[in-house]
C-alpha cells in the first residue's frame, strides 16, 4: 500500500545521502587543490583546473540540489509536490554530474565554475569535453528549472499567486498568513526560475557556438548572463536554508515564528535585490553601464538590512532567554547564520567599487565566499540533514561540529590573509611569481590551509560517522 | 580603504558577530515566555535598523565617489598606453611612442590604459614592486576598459593576470617602469 508521506521522506533521504557523498569528493578536491598550491602535491596546471573547475561548478549544483530536497520535503508537509517529477530528476540530475565528472577529470574541460565566454571554446582541452560539460550543464538546468516551476505550481494552487508571496500580509487584508517557509520558498523559486530561464538561453547560445565556431558572441553581454544565472542560484540556496531554519527552528525553540508584515515586506524586497546585485561581479568590466555598478553596490549594501534586521533578529527571538535545549540542530542553524553574516560581511566589504578595485580576484573572493558557504549554509545543511535523519548521536555531531568550525574558520582566514596581501586566488601555483612577497605569502598561506582543511575535513567525516549511523531506520520512518 | 584596513575591519565585525552570538546562546539558559523576553529584543531591532540605515548611507556616500569609472574622460591624460592582452602575453604600448621596447612611463602624471583581450578574458592587474594590488581592470575581448592611475613614486611596476584565462595563467606576468 502506498504511503506518500514514507515515499516522499525515502526520495530526500536519496537526495540527501547522494549530496553528502558528493559532497565529501568535491571537498577532497578542494584539499587538492591547496595542497597544489603549497608544492606537497605536485599536480600539473591543467589538471589543477580541471579539479578547480569540478568543485567549483560541483559544489554549487551539490548545495543547491541538497538545498532544494530539503525545501521540497518541508514543503511536502503543505503541499504535495510531484514525487515522479522529483524522481526524474534525481536520474537528470546524477547523469548531469557524471558529465561534468568525465568532462573535468577524463576530458580536461577547465573553464571555471562561471565558464567565462569565450574561454570554453578555447583549444585547450578536447572539444568533445566542451560539448560533454555544456550538456551535462542544460541537463542540470532543466531538472533544477523543472523542480523550481514543480514547487510554484503546487505553492500557487495552494495559496494563489499572490498569496504565497505573503500579498494579503502585506497590504494588510484579513486573511490567514502563510508559514515563513512558503513564503521565503515562494519569492526564491521565483526569482531562481526567473534566471534559470536566462542560464538556458546563454547555455543554448554556447551549444550554438560549439556547433557553429565562427559564431562571436558579445563577452559582455555573456558574463551578464552567466553571473545573472550563477550567482542567483548561490544566493537562493542560502535562502533556501534560511527558509528551512524558518521552519524547523521553532520545533526546538518552541516559540512560534510567523509571517507578519515586516517578514513579508523584507523577503519581497529581497525578491528585487536578488536578482539586482550580480552587477557586482562586474566592477572591472568597466565597459559595462555605470549606472549597473552602482545599482551593483547599493543593492548589495541594501540587502543587509531584510537579511539582518529580519533574519537575524528572528533567530535571535527564537533563543533570547527561550531555556532552549542546545542540541545539535539548533547549534547548527545558530552558527550557520553567524557564518552567513560574518562572510555577508566580508562580502558587501568587496561589493564596495572602490574596495574591489585591490580585491577583485584575490584570495579575497574565495574567502567571504567560503565564509558564507562553507561556515554558513554547509553548517545550516547539516542541521537540516540532521534533522530529516535523525541519528540520535548528539556527542558525536556536536564533536564534529566543533571540528568543523575551527578547521573551517582557520581555512578562511588563510584566504583572508591572502586578499589582504594581494595574493591572486585561481593560480595553480605561486612560483612564477616574481612580485614582492606574493609567491611565498601564496604558498605559506596555501600550507596552513592544508592543516585547518585537515581538521575540516576530520569533522566533516565524523558528522557522517554520527549522520549514516541510523540511516536505515530513516529510510523506514515517515 | 586600503586592504589591511578592510581585513582589519572585517575582523572586528566579525569579532563581533560572533561574541553577540555567543552572549545570546549564553542568555538562553534563563527562561521567560517569549512575548516578555523579546520586549527588548524588538527594541534594539529598531535601534539597530536606525544604526545599520545609516552606517549604509555613510558607506556609500563615502565611497561613491571613488569609482574609478569616468577618470578617463575627465583626466584627460597625455599618456596613454595600449594593453593588449593574450594567451599568456601583455602587449603593453605608449600611444606616440618611437621604439616598442620595455615600457617606461612617467610618473606623477595621469596614465591612461586602454586594455583589451585578444581572445579570452584577462585582468590587467597593476602591482607595485612590493607585492600590493594598486588597480585594476578586465581585459575583454571586443570592448575597450580605460583606466587611468597615477604613479606617485618612479620604480619598476609588476602586471599579474587576475582574470583566470586557462592553463598557464598563473604564468602571464610583465613589468613596466615608471620614471
Amino acid at each position: 500500500m502506498s504511503n506518500p508521506a514514507l515515499d516522499n521522506k525515502r526520495i530526500t533521504v536519496v537526495y540527501t545521502v547522494t549530496a553528502l557523498l558528493v559532497f565529501l569528493v568535491l571537498a577532497l578536491l578542494g584539499w587538492v587543490m591547496r595542497l597544489t598550491q603549497s608544492g606537497m602535491v605536485q599536480l600539473p596546471s591543467d589538471a589543477f583546473y580541471s579539479v578547480m573547475t569540478l568543485h567549483g561548478l560541483g559544489m554549487a549544483g551539490v548545495m543547491y540540489t541538497g538545498a532544494y530536497a530539503a525545501l521540497w520535503y518541508l514543503l511536502s508537509g503543505y503541499v504535495q509536490p510531484s514525487l515522479k517529477l522529483m524522481k526524474i530528476n534525481f536520474v537528470l540530475i546524477l547523469l548531469g554530474v557524471v558529465g561534468l565528472i568525465g568532462a573535468t577529470l577524463i576530458g580536461g574541460f577547465g573553464a571555471g565554475w562561471y565558464v567565462l565566454y569565450p574561454l570554453p571554446f578555447i583549444e585547450q582541452w578536447p572539444r568533445w569535453s566542451s560539448l560533454l560539460a555544456i550538456v551535462s550543464l542544460v541537463l542540470l538546468g532543466v531538472a533544477w528549472l523543472l523542480g523550481q516551476l514543480d514547487l510554484l505550481r503546487v505553492l500557487a494552487q495552494r495559496y494563489g499567486l499572490g498569496g504565497m508571496l505573503a500579498w494579503p500580509t502585506l497590504f494588510g487584508k484579513k486573511s490567514e498568513a502563510v508559514p515563513p517557509l512558503v513564503l521565503v520558498a515562494a519569492i526564491n523559486l521565483l526569482a531562481g526560475a526567473l534566471t534559470t530561464v536566462v542560464g538556458a538561453v546563454m547555455l543554448v547560445l554556447y551549444l550554438f557556438q560549439w556547433m557553429e565556431p565562427t559564431v562571436s558572441l558579445d563577452a559582455l553581454l555573456m558574463k551578464n548572463m552567466v553571473f545573472l544565472f550563477g550567482h542567483t542560484l548561490v544566493n537562493i540556496t542560502l535562502y533556501f536554508g534560511i527558509a528551512a531554519i524558518y521552519e524547523l527552528f521553532p520545533k526546538y525553540s518552541g516559540r512560534p515564528w510567523v509571517t507578519n508584515r515586516v517578514v513579508a515586506l523584507s523577503w519581497n524586497v529581497t525578491f528585487v535585490l536578488v536578482m539586482l546585485v550580480f552587477f557586482h561581479h562586474l566592477y572591472m568590466d568597466f565597459a559595462n553601464n555605470i549606472a549597473l555598478h552602482y545599482i551593483g553596490q547599493v543593492g548589495s549594501y541594501l540587502s543587509a538590512i531584510p537579511a539582518t534586521v529580519v533574519t537575524v533578529f528572528g533567530v535571535l527571538a527564537q533563543i533570547n532567554r527561550s531555556g532552549i535545549r542546545w542540541s545539535f540542530v539548533p547549534l547548527t542553524f545558530t552558527l550557520g547564520v553567524m557564518g552567513w553574516i560574518i562572510g555577508g560581511f566580508a562580502a558587501i566589504v568587496d561589493t564596495t567599487i572602490a574596495i574591489n578595485l585591490t580585491f577583485h580576484n584575490t584570495q579575497w573572493v574565495p574567502a567571504h565566499f567560503h565564509t558564507y558557504f562553507l561556515l554558513g549554509f554547509a553548517v545550516m545543511l547539516f542541521g537540516i540533514f540532521y534533522h530529516l535523519l535523525e541519528p540520535e548521536a548528539e556527542k558525536l555531531a556536536k564533536t564534529s561540529l566543533a571540528a568543523i568550525l575551527v578547521g573551517g574558520y582557520g581555512f578562511v582566514t588563510m584566504f583572508y590573509l591572502g586578499g589582504v596581501n594581494s595574493v591572486p586566488r585561481r593560480f595553480s601555483g605561486y612560483e612564477a611569481v616574481q612580485t614582492g612577497t606574493i609567491a611565498q605569502t601564496g604558498h605559506d598561506l596555501a600550507v596552513y590551509a592544508v592543516g585547518f582543511a585537515a581538521i575540516l575535513l576530520v569533522g566533516v567525516l565524523l558528522y557522517y560517522a554520527a549522520v549514516f549511523r541510523r540511516i536505515g531506520a530513516a529510510w523506514n520512518r515517515a | 580603504m586600503n586592504p589591511t584596513s578592510a581585513g582589519i575591519l572585517t575582523l572586528l565585525v566579525g569579532l563581533l558577530v560572533a561574541l553577540t552570538t555567543l552572549w545570546f546562546i549564553a542568555r538562553s539558559r534563563q527562561q521567560e515566555p517569549a512575548a516578555q523576553a523579546n520586549q527588548g529584543l524588538y527594541k534594539a531591532r529598531t535601534l539597530y535598523f536606525v544604526i545599520l540605515s545609516l552606517c549604509l548611507l555613510a558607506g556609500l556616500t563615502a565611497t561613491l565617489g571613488k569609482v574609478p569609472y569616468g577618470q578617463a574622460d575627465a583626466a584627460n591624460s597625455q599618456v596613454v598606453v595600449n594593453v593588449n592582452a593574450s594567451m599568456y602575453n601583455w602587449e603593453m604600448v605608449k600611444v606616440g611612442a618611437e621604439n616598442a621596447g620595455e615600457l617606461v612611463i612617467p610618473a606623477q602624471k595621469d596614465v591612461e590604459f586602454r586594455v583589451t583581450g585578444l581572445d579570452v578574458n584577462h585582468g590587467f592587474g597593476v602591482y607595485d614592486a612590493d607585492g600590493h594590488l594598486l588597480t585594476q581592470t578586465q581585459a575583454m575581448p571586443g570592448y575597450t576598459n580605460r583606466l587611468v592611475y597615477n604613479f606617485a613614486q618612479p620604480g619598476v611596476y609588476h602586471v599579474l593576470c587576475l582574470e583566470y584565462c586557462g592553463m598557464m595563467h598563473p604564468k602571464m606576468n610583465t613589468t613596466f617602469r615608471v620614471e
